[in-house]
């Protein structure tokens, strides 16, 4: 299979002698990133095609014997799987053949014509190109750039891929050497935040372009004797007027595996690696999709036996790592909790999922103005009044959005649902006329999914006060014919907003409240009998009037209708 | 002491429109790889095999960085690198990857290679 890689190739503008016109010309000048020394050229040989290196070594130094015994004597040699070696010179042309030859020749090379295949591998090279100025910095041409990772350089040359958080001592001799994706409109700067003797103090040190690096050099800041803990590393740079700021993953020890992302089927939850090591990041999250790969981005991945994973099926978590930076772990079918837990990072994963492996629709709350409410929870709202509100969860594109499946009460009850705007992890609607009630939420399959219990609320300046019905005041008693509609007069305050949902018998049923005006409503019941029957009315949740329902001829010997007791 | 013969050869140069003595190695024939990995095999004492798959090994070593342009080092053979034949372009705006007309790879030859030259004794056929 062809190998395929990447090559940028930059134009520098410079001035193009030969042209004549003394102008500069943007000129290409392909990007030498470094040159693969020779040793390390036969480890990775033998690596990849498991050879010994001292094979390699050997047979190397024995074809060399046999390309400088026949080339220099006028042999070309054709070595395996590189090409062909041949003897060359350049030479004046002169006019007289007495001139010509050995006499003419000015220069002696070696030509080499490379084997088909080391001529076909630059066909699988994508290509990048950029415009840089005189002075190596692109111009307008980034438009991303992503910090990959930062190697440390002690100045005794010891260089490792990792900075042990809040243990890590620097010097004048430290280098930092910053990695950047992409090239860069400007150069960029790292923050350097460290701690001596109690105090915290930050550094900002300008780096320096090398190939693909940026070298962020110490020496130019602190003297050779001192020493800082660095508590933390950022590194700042501006992409098109765009600054962006990247915190560097630490370790707490030499050497750990520490995570700082965990992502499951598109979700992610990132750390705040840097700011709280000592308070993990902790968030439920809920998802559903199709990719079961849990991957954590951090780094030392290679060494993260001490990463806590598990379903909630007991199955156990087979941790594969392919990289220094990140990790994969497959997550079984049937698992519906995947817990993460490790450096810096507590992440719960619930997965809603249908017995297909689709997606479900989840409802996790409603939510307007700021507050939110849950599955099967109440709230109060004005009725009469339009509230924008949101339906939160997952896949809830896929919830039936007609009046049948989408709030069926409180539209059979007057009030309107304009459905704004959906997409997976929500439904913006408009619910007008609001009514008291329930909003309940169905799926395609019928079954509810979401309720909330609508209350009324009345604002306290308007609520009514009940001084009397039919004349008997606040905890009295009256009495009524039982199994009859009866017809009582409420007298009071603000009685235009009296409601018949406030009033609530105990033994009977509320019937209507009409008529009303400021201070009088007549309000209609049928009592059932029996004892300990109560009338009441309730705003808010609280009782504002109460008063006990009697049958006639209870509590004593009633033979007429006046209530006058005749023995 | 090695020696090369050079032959001479008159031609016409179209670049000064008149015919002139060109000087050429006089190459004989191509060793070919079954003959190269023999002699290479019994000179160093090491497995014909061996010299085979160490080749094959270090043409993907080859593959793999110089694609990712860098420079390779052969050890005493010399150094690859990723050479690019290009037009230039008078503002960043023209600036693109169609003026980019061949990306191949150049063969910069080492000290050993060098000296080697140096030793070579031309001679005129």
């Amino acid at each position: 299979m062809a190998q395929k890689g990447t090559l940028n190739i930059p134009f520098v503008l410079r001035p193009v002698g030969f042209l004549g016109d003394g102008q500069n010309r943007y000129v290409a000048s392909p990007e030498r990133y470094s040159t693969i020394g020779y040793n390390e050229i036969v480890q990775y040989a033998a690596r990849a095609a498991h050879v010994p290196e001292t094979d390699i070594t050997m047979a190397m130094d024995a074809l060399y014997d046999a390309l400088s015994y026949f080339v220099c004597n006028g042999h070309g040699v054709k070595l395996p799987n590189l090409g062909i070696f041949s003897f060359g010179i350049n030479a004046k042309a002169e006019a007289l053949e007495a001139n010509a030859g050995a006499d003419a020749v000015y220069r002696t090379k070696i030509n080499f014509l490379p084997c088909k295949e080391l001529r076909n591998v630059l066909d699988n090279v994508a290509i990048t190109v950029t415009a840089l100025n005189p002075n190596g910095l692109a111009e307008g041409y980034a438009t991303k750039a992503t910090v990959r990772g930062i190697n440390m350089k002690k100045g005794n040359g010891y260089s490792s891929a990792l900075i042990p958080f809040r243990s890590y001592m620097a010097g004048a001799s430290t280098v930092f050497v910053v990695k950047l994706g992409g090239p860069m409109a400007v150069t960029p700067t790292l923050s350097v935040v460290w701690g001596k003797d109690g105090q915290t103090s930050q550094l900002e040190i300008q780096g320096n372009h090398v190939g693909s690096n940026v070298i962020f050099d110490m020496a130019n800041y602190i003297s050779g004797q001192e020493s800082y803990e660095i508590e933390k590393l950022v590194v700042n740079f501006d992409v098109d007027g765009v600054a962006h700021s990247y915190v560097m993953p630490f370790s707490t020890s030499w050497g750990e595996f520490s995570a700082y992302e965990a992502s499951l089927m598109g979700k992610t939850v990132s750390a705040p690696l840097m700011d709280t090591p000592e308070s993990p990041v902790q968030t439920d999250m809920l998802v559903s999709g199709s990719n079961r790969g849990l991957t954590i981005r951090g780094i030392n991945c290679n060494r993260a036996q001490d990463l806590g994973v598990s379903f909630d099926n007991g199955a156990s978590a087979t941790i594969k790592t392919t990289s220094d930076e990140y990790l994969v772990i497959a997550v079984p079918e049937g698992v519906k909790v995947v817990t993460v837990s490790g450096e810096h990072i507590s992440a719960v994963f619930t997965i809603a999922e249908g017995e297909q492996g689709e997606a479900v629709p989840v409802v996790t709350s409603l939510s307007a103005n700021g507050v939110t409410v849950g599955n099967g929870q109440s709230s109060t709202i004005e009725v009469g009044k339009t509230y924008n509100f949101t339906l939160n969860g997952i896949n809830l594109d896929k919830l039936p959005r007609d009046a049948q499946s989408f709030g069926a009460e409180l539209i059979a009850a007057g009030a309107t649902i304009t459905i704004k705007n959906v997409d997976s992890n929500a439904i913006q609607f408009t619910l007008g006329n609001a009514k008291a009630g329930s909003f309940k939420v169905k799926n395609a399959a019928g079954d509810v999914v979401f309720t909330l219990t609508l209350t009324e609320y009345v604002p306290e300046a308007s609520a009514p006060t009940i001084a009397s019905i039919n004349n008997v005041a606040n905890g009295g008693s009256l009495q009524v014919t039982p199994n009859q509609e009866t017809s009582l007069t409420v007298r009071g305050t603000n009685l235009t907003s009296l409601t018949a949902a406030g009033f609530s018998i105990t033994n009977g049923q509320i019937v209507s409240v009409t008529g009303a005006s400021a201070t009088q409503a007549t309000l209609k019941i049928k009592s059932n009998g029996g004892s300990g029957n109560a009338l009441r009315y309730t705003i808010n949740g609280s009782v504002i009037y109460q008063m006990s329902i009697t049958a006639p001829n209870s509590g004593g010997d009633y033979n007429d209708h006046d209530g006058i007791a005749e023995w | 002491m090695p020696r090369i013969n050079l032959n001479k050869k008159r031609q016409r140069l179209a670049i000064v429109n008149a015919q002139r003595y060109v000087t050429r190695v006089d190459r004989y024939s191509t060793i070919g790889e079954k003959e190269v990995v023999a002699y290479a095999s019994q000179s160093a004492h090491v497995p014909a095999s061996s010299i085979t798959n160490a080749t094959m090994a270090i043409r993907q070593a080859i593959e793999y960085f110089v694609i990712n342009g860098h420079h390779v080092n052969l050890g005493k053979f010399g150094f690859l690198g990723i050479g690019v034949k290009a037009k230039s372009a008078y503002t960043k705006q023209d600036v693109s990857a169609d003026l980019v007309e061949k990306v191949g790879l150049r063969y910069r030859p080492s000290t050993e290679v060098t000296e080697l030259l140096g030793s070579v004794e031309l001679k005129n056929n």
